[in-house]
């Protein structure tokens, strides 16, 4: 066996394809870490959902429906825009997957704006669940306990996408430094493994919070 | 447009048609117990990010094995968690009787 190893292959691996699949399995398995993390939230969901139906509603009915939809449609034109980038990267194309890397995490920041404005809107209409609440009568109880899984579902969400904008951000800086090619662009399907996974986190949240209890 | 373009192209359509096709269920008169069926369309959006966008089938196989785990383990997370609301009788608490007088 020769002592050379070829660019971008570390002594452990066969060769740069097992590489990738290395670190894509260990994004996946991390993933896989993220998903139990954010079903503990859906059995929160359910349990308060069904302990506590007509307050439970109640407090889903003051959401911001609007800017919600809005930044599920976002989300998922994020989502289209990397994979875009991947595909062009695969081509070798790297000045277009510098644009769709910065257009993506504008996405994102545009997405988070809205969420501070969400919260902002919230807020004013004294809907956290500590404190004077919007909510009395005997729904107060079922909609505090609404409220609480919202700010912990959203806040959760927007940690998470701040880490995802980051990440975007420096694949689109090594990008224009020339680190990646077509031969190998290992760490920006790494990255877009995670922004569509925040991507489908948010398409679950959104029938949860938004849509199911607006009866 | 490559065919990899035109397949992400596609699957962006039909993502935002599905969220505006669950936006307009949202408004249907759907008795309480049926809303959480709106979950439908979000799960097939779930599935077609993880198809098109994150290339779970042509990926690492051992990648494949930690999704499918994800989910096995979600699977159980809920479907245990969801057996006790779904076959937990409740009982009206019995009046109390009232307290002899002596």
């Amino acid at each position: 066996m020769s002592d050379e190893i070829a660019p971008h292959v570390h002594f452990q691996y066969a060769d740069a394809r097992h590489q990738s699949d290395t670190a894509l399995a260990g994004m996946w398995l991390f993933l896989a870490s993220e998903v139990l993390f954010f079903g503990g939230l859906i059995v929160a969901w359910m349990f308060c959902r069904h302990w506590q139906p007509d307050g439970f509603d109640a407090g889903a009915r003051e959401t911001v429906l609007w800017i919600g939809t809005i930044n599920l449609i976002l989300l998922v034109t994020s989502s289209f825009v990397y994979s875009t980038g991947v595909a062009f990267i695969e081509a070798g194309d790297v000045r277009r997957l510098v644009q769709c890397c910065l257009i993506t995490a504008c996405i994102g920041v545009l997405f988070l704006g809205l969420k501070f404005l969400e919260w902002y809107l919230d807020l004013s209409e004294h809907l956290f669940p500590a404190g004077p609440f919007k909510i009395t009568g005997g729904e107060a109880g079922g909609a505090r306990l609404f409220w609480s899984f919202y700010f912990v579902a959203t806040g959760l969400h927007a940690v998470h996408m701040i880490v995802g904008i980051a990440l975007v951000g420096w694949v689109a800086w090594q990008a224009r430094h020339r680190t990646y090619s077509a031969n190998w662009y290992t760490p920006v399907e790494a990255v877009g493994l995670y922004w569509s996974f925040v991507d489908i986190v948010w398409i679950v949240l959104y029938p949860v919070i938004y849509l199911v209890g607006r009866t | 447009m490559t065919r990899q373009h035109r397949g992400n192209l596609i699957c962006w359509l039909a993502l935002v048609a599905l969220g505006l096709l669950e936006f307009g269920m949202s408004f249907a008169p759907l008795p309480h117990g049926l809303r959480p069926l709106l979950l439908v369309p979000a799960i097939v959006m779930a599935v077609l990010v993880a198809l098109a966008y994150m290339r779970l089938l042509s990926g690492p196989e051992l990648g494949r094995g930690f999704a499918i785990a994800g989910l096995f383990w979600l699977a159980i997370l809920l479907g245990l968690s969801i057996m006790d609301p779904l076959t937990r009788a409740v009982y009206a608490v019995p009046p109390m009787p009232p307290p002899a007088s002596k």
